[in-house]
């Protein structure tokens, strides 16, 4: 059925006119009206805006109400604007439930619905509700999927009981050990390094002129040895300090496999407990950074479509299983993700293309040096770097390779990490190739597949042969 | 089907754009050479103001006179079966496939100089990105678009 072309109701004029002043307003007026004001003290003013901010929430929360029905829940909420949202149960793909120890104190978890827009909108969050019911909701949720699909199957097999799809097929605990060797292998200094300086950076406000002075000249006067003690003695800290924040994220991670979905459990102060529904899986990513590969182990991590928690560290991707010993590698997959197992074993690029691929860095070094070596007495030391340039560039892209088999394309990229990423032909949204003159005089030619996770995701195969590519395109291309 | 190319109008249209952002950036360094000349300001933004213009020169060179006609020579497209191919680039050659099953909607948007000559740009959205066709025809984007709708009806196990 058609209807007539329509326009909105006419007072959409003003209320989208609102809600961008409202934008505008909030954050900029207030500042400006309490700013003339209280211009000489700022303490008025440091006072005043969490009273706003306090203010603003509580007409929110009064505004903010939920209730569901027998197959939808319904949020309302909105201050000016109303924002009326239906959610029917069996378009949520999956629950989250969040806490923290926080609010854990209070009994009261975080509930997030995913449903199947990009994350930027589409995460439905009731930040703090009875634990109690937030379980009555997720249960509910399932309960009423679980109908649905036993309707769906009912002509094949109507016996099929709901209890009994939720048998788990297998579950897999981080052990103890296991926790020790992840938090030993992939704590990470660097990010460690970036707040310290950061801190560093605000402490020249907090503290004043005078003691800073002194300490300062402490250190110009401290010897060298002890010099390089404290900088030692820095980084063990924030060593240990990154080792327990990865406890503390990992502990206690449980990974429960079900037939058509994955719940998994973590965290020690704040616990996680997330399903995931395994048809929305669109690639599986195996990262190994370079001491796990040193001790043979690997992160296992899926990149689902839907909306995914943005601020999760591991930036949209899932994260399966933290430590897996690498011969566990292909049981692992055939439990948990039966389409993407299969063998891993891939083929390497020509050995041109990685010289094509060092030559870039090693130009740009070599012009900026002899720029340097030019205005500068030092710039020709900074050509010591380029061996290490080159070494560094010869082991990245030696371990990169690629391959095919049956529906699965393989790509293995390293930009620090050594990233496997296993997709099948109908995850991925498109396909290109990439050539430049110079690649097409030297037969080779890039391959990229996008595939549409949280994120738009691009997996590139950079400079394999021509042929091969071709091979990939046409693979590609005689679907069914 | 076979490959198609883009209407031989677009390069007309291509120069147009060009001059236009070209005389737009002559506005703004003059603009900026003037503030540099009247104000107080150091001396040594003129040589930057010199830069701007010299960039502004090669890019007059390069985006009116070289790249149109590359440009259209390296592009098609060509609509199979169960998926469009576009081929596009000027220095570095790249072909796309979209599958039709992939596509979530199909766009027209014709600007004042498409409409002048009547042409019509057609993007392609999937679910990750979006690929465009710069100018067709009114008659061929309206009939790709309609085929396009008419094959992801076809199609509808989207798997995502």
């Amino acid at each position: 059925m058609n209807s007539k072309r329509r326009h909105l109701h006419f007072f959409a004029i003003f209320s989208d006119a609102l809600s961008t002043l409202w934008s505008i307003i909030v954050p900029f007026g207030f500042g400006l009206v309490w700013g003339l004001r209280h211009l000489d003290d700022i303490i008025g003013y440091v006072l005043i805006l969490p009273l706003v901010i306090l203010i603003f929430n509580f007409v929110k929360w009064l505004r903010y109400t939920y209730e569901w029905s027998d197959d939808q829940i319904h949020i309302r909420s909105g201050i000016f604007v109303r924002n009326d949202c239906y959610i029917r149960f069996q378009r949520i793909q999956s629950v989250q439930i969040k806490t923290n120890l926080l609010l854990r104190l209070l009994g009261v978890v975080q509930l997030k619905f995913d449903t199947a827009d990009p994350a930027s909108k589409g995460d439905r969050v009731l930040t703090a509700l009875n634990k109690k019911e937030a379980e009555r909701i997720k249960a509910e949720v399932s309960r009423v999927k679980g109908q649905l699909s036993n309707l769906r199957t009912e002509g094949t097999a109507p016996e099929s009981p709901v209890h009994k799809e939720k048998q788990p097929k297998k579950r897999y605990q981080l052990s103890g050990k296991r926790l020790l060797a992840a938090a030993l292998l992939s704590s990470k200094i660097g990010v460690m390094l970036a707040a310290v300086f950061g801190l560093w950076s605000q402490a020249d406000d907090l503290i004043p002129d005078n003691i800073r002075g002194r300490s300062l000249s402490y250190l110009e006067h401290a010897s060298l040895v002890g010099l390089i003690i404290l900088i030692g003695a820095a980084i063990l800290l924030l060593w240990v300090a990154s080792l327990i924040s990865i406890l503390l994220r990992w502990g206690f991670f449980r990974l429960t496999v079900f037939d058509t979905e994955w719940r998994i459990h973590r965290g020690v102060w704040e616990t996680k407990d997330e399903t995931y529904k395994t048809d929305r899986v669109q690639a599986i990513q195996i990262q190994e950074t370079w001491l796990q590969q040193l001790f043979g182990w690997c992160t296992i991590y899926a990149q689902c479509s839907g909306s995914i928690d943005s601020e999760n560290d591991d930036g949209g991707s899932v994260i399966v299983f933290p430590m897996l010993r690498k011969e566990e590698l292909p049981g692992f997959l055939s439990t948990v993700i039966p389409r993407f197992a299969g063998t891993l074993s891939t083929r390497v690029l020509p050995l041109r293309s990685t010289l094509y691929r060092m030559a870039g860095p090693a130009c740009f070094w070599i012009v900026s040096c002899s720029i340097l070596a030019w205005r500068f007495d030092w710039g020709n030391y900074a050509l010591i770097g380029l061996p290490f340039i080159l070494i560094c560039g010869w082991f990245r892209r030696r371990s990169e390779s690629w391959a095919l088999s049956d529906k699965r394309l393989i790509v293995v990229n390293r930009w620090f990490a050594k990233t496997t990423t296993i997709t099948r032909r109908n995850n991925i949204q498109s396909l290109t190739i990439k050539q430049s003159f110079l690649q097409k005089r030297l037969g080779l030619a890039n391959t990229l597949a996008t595939i549409r996770a949280s994120s738009e995701q691009i997996f590139s195969i950079h400079q394999l042969e021509k042929e091969h590519a071709n091979t990939i395109f046409q693979w590609f291309r005689n679907r069914n | 089907m076979q490959k198609r190319q883009l209407n031989p109008r677009i390069v007309t249209i291509w120069r147009q754009r060009a001059i236009m952002t070209h005389l737009i950036f002559w506005l703004i360094i003059g603009g900026f050479a003037v503030c540099v000349r009247f104000f107080d300001w150091p001396h040594f933004l003129f040589y930057i103001a010199g830069a701007l213009a010299a960039l502004n020169i090669l890019q007059l060179i390069l985006y009116v006179f070289l790249f149109p006609n590359i440009n259209y020579r390296t592009f098609f497209y060509e609509i199979r079966q169960e998926d469009l191919l576009i081929q596009d680039g000027i220095l570095v050659i790249t072909q796309t496939v979209i599958p039709f099953t992939r596509v979530q909607n199909v766009e027209t948007e014709q600007g004042p100089l498409l409409r002048k000559h009547h042409l019509t740009a057609v993007s392609v959205t999937t679910a990750a990105g979006e690929h465009e066709i710069p100018a067709l025809e009114e008659r061929d984007a309206l009939a790709l678009r309609d085929q396009i709708s008419e094959l992801i009806k076809e199609n509808p196990a989207n798997e995502l």
